[in-house]
């Protein structure tokens, strides 16, 4: 059996990229510390109050899911920020994109008796053939301890270099056993999925994912956020999750920046296109995008 | 040169110049022969009057272009359909949406308006360096089609005003391929006509050496898991949004690109458009299957091409 490669919070973000290229995934313990998980916490509970349980399959009937979180939660934005979560986004997706952006933002609150759900790939909301190159990279924070009993995302590990059609045998997957604080991070490309909760309590994790700048977020970051919301959030946030070029002309407003619509009179915000993201595009080899030969339709 | 046909010798590739009741297969069949198709005085005059007339305040204010690719004598225009009823009208056109259908769909399971420019040529300006639109993207060429561009004739386009200038066959040229100046050809076509390529065709703006100005508006629509050129959902706000047609509103992208792709708090981004509450799930049951019947793409760098 693969394990999850595991660091503890003062790993270098080269040793986890290593561990995605080789395994597909990385848990780095006790990233956050407990105070900034509490804040965390706080901030969701009214709204985990107000919610129902979801009502399909994949999103679980006895599981509790929030979006929008940007919007919502203040310690949320700081954890999306993360310099090692940045430093390792910077070494995977800058290969394929001048830019990343915060793709989805979820909390998932298992409760007790949910059961397990189909193990996935996060890649196949694009029409890609896997193994793919990593068109995304999800992180999973644990807000409450992740245990083999109440809920670890299930996780399969070196499943990112599988053929599309491999299945997962049981003793291939594992659960991403890590204490409150920790994050699990893996690429699009990797199978997992929420495991079982047979414990008596909840189990909390905050999906926040990130994706290639030219590929379009499952997340419709604008209307979750809107201008009058987000002007109020960093920069550094403002363009995370979006309001930014995703490469050269790509993603204007009004034929300049869109981070011209959430702050006022920079000058870098006017035309559809600054250098660093020219030379950022410059340096990116060409993808081939090609219909699966062996999958051709009938 | 240049004059409507109709597919009378079915041994012969259709177009590239087509009549207003062209069939849309036969504009595809051009499409992949040619590169482009023309469809000639698809918008009628009284649309074609009500589009200009929405726009000219907008391009009495803006001022011109101030890079090498935008145009030092251009002035140019986005957020069209903020703007102009007329421009969404056009943007809906039936041809072209059968058009982007064919094109377009084997790829994706819903496309989008990408971005809506008018690019209006002053006398005097030059030709616009020629380019593919698919290099938005980070994709070696040729690729699948990534975006369908249409350009509507807001006034004539000729020879001398700088009706776009166009590469037949270069849709299918390997990457790195530059035109010689034997293979370029203007485009001519009368106000009221489409330009029609996909985002491998190598095209650009002609010089205009004429003394009166070349009006075109382009609408250029993408696979719908692709980010958009044009934030359509900043230029086009909810409050804007809600005074739309909703088949305009779910082309602009107030709608799912694909299962899950998109969403608003677990939602249609097309039900924040509603006064009741809409649909609140994460995708469109009808999405799934249209997902099944795409062939999934291989996406890899091209080795031969890795940068140092």
């Amino acid at each position: 059996m693969s394990a999850i490669p595991t660091f503890e919070r003062d790993v270098t973000p080269d040793a986890i990229v290593e561990a995605l290229d080789r395994e597909g995934c990385a848990v780095v313990r006790n990233l956050a510390d407990a105070e900034a998980v509490a804040r965390l916490n706080a901030e969701f509970e009214p709204y985990l109050k107000a919610m129902d349980h979801g009502t399909s399959t994949f999103d679980g009937f006895r599981t509790k899911r929030i979006n929008g979180l940007i919007a919502k939660s203040r310690t949320c934005g700081e954890f999306a920020l993360n310099p090692l979560v940045m430093a390792v986004c910077d070494r995977v997706l800058l290969r394929h994109a001048a830019s990343y952006r915060l793709h989805i933002t979820s909390l998932i609150e298992l409760q007790p008796d949910e059961k397990a759900q189909v193990i996935h790939r996060d890649g196949l909301i694009y029409p890609v053939r896997f193994p793919s190159i990593t068109l995304t990279v999800p992180t999973m924070w644990a807000c409450s301890d992740f245990t083999a009993a109440n809920g670890a995302t299930n996780i399969v590990p070196g499943s990112h270099l599988w053929p599309d059609d491999r299945e997962p045998k049981e003793h291939e997957i594992v659960p991403a056993a890590m204490p409150a604080g920790s994050v699990l991070i893996y690429t699009s490309s990797l199978l997992h999925g929420g495991g079982r909760n047979t414990t008596t309590a909840g189990r909390r994790g905050m999906a926040l994912h990130y994706n290639l700048g030219w590929l379009r977020q499952e997340e419709n970051q604008y209307l979750a956020v809107p201008p009058q919301v987000a002007r109020a959030l960093p920069d550094a946030l403002k363009r995370l999750i979006g309001y930014d070029l995703g490469g050269p002309y790509l993603g204007f407003v009004e034929g300049g920046n869109p981070l011209g619509v959430v702050r006022d009179g920079h000058p870098e915000d006017k035309g559809r296109s600054n250098p660093a993201m020219d030379e950022a595009a410059r340096r990116l080899t060409p993808l081939l995008m090609t219909p699966d030969p062996t999958r051709a339709a009938c | 040169m240049n004059r409507p046909t109709g597919r009378n010798d079915p041994t012969v590739a259709p177009g590239p110049v087509f009549a207003r009741d062209a069939a849309a297969a036969d504009v595809v069949a051009s499409l992949e022969e040619h590169g482009y198709a023309l469809v000639h005085r698809l918008a009628d005059p009284a649309t074609l009057a009500r589009l200009n007339d929405e726009l000219d305040p907008y391009l009495a204010a803006v001022p011109l272009g101030r890079t090498d690719f935008a145009g030092h004598r251009t002035k140019r225009i986005n957020n069209l359909i903020a703007k102009s009823p007329a421009a969404g009208e056009l943007a809906l056109n039936p041809l072209v949406m059968s058009v982007c259908d064919r094109v377009l769909l084997p790829y994706c399971v819903r496309y989008h308006l990408h971005v809506t420019t008018i690019i209006e040529l002053q006398p005097g300006e030059r030709s616009q360096g020629l380019h593919r639109d698919g290099g938005i993207y980070p994709v070696r060429f040729p690729s699948i089609p990534m975006t369908l561009a249409t350009i509507w004739a807001c006034t004539d386009f000729t020879a001398e005003n700088g009706g776009t200038n166009l590469v037949p066959g270069s849709h299918r040229w390997e990457h790195g391929r530059e035109p010689r100046e034997d293979e370029i050809v203007p485009s001519v076509m009368p106000a009221g006509s489409v330009l029609i390529y996909t985002s491998n065709f190598i095209h650009g703006s002609g010089p205009n050496s004429s003394n009166g100005t070349r009006r075109g508006m382009a609408l250029h629509y993408n696979l719908g898991w692709l980010r958009q050129e044009e934030n359509q959902y900043l230029s086009v706000p909810p409050d804007v949004a809600r005074g739309l047609p909703e088949p305009l509103q779910r082309l602009i992208g107030y709608d799912f690109g694909g299962p899950y792709l998109g969403f608003v708090e677990k939602g249609n981004p097309q039900a924040l458009l509603q006064d009741e509450a809409g649909d609140m799930a994460r995708a469109r049951p009808e999405d799934y299957e249209r997902a099944q019947r795409i062939v999934p793409l291989v996406i890899a760098p091209d080795a031969a091409r890795r940068n140092a």
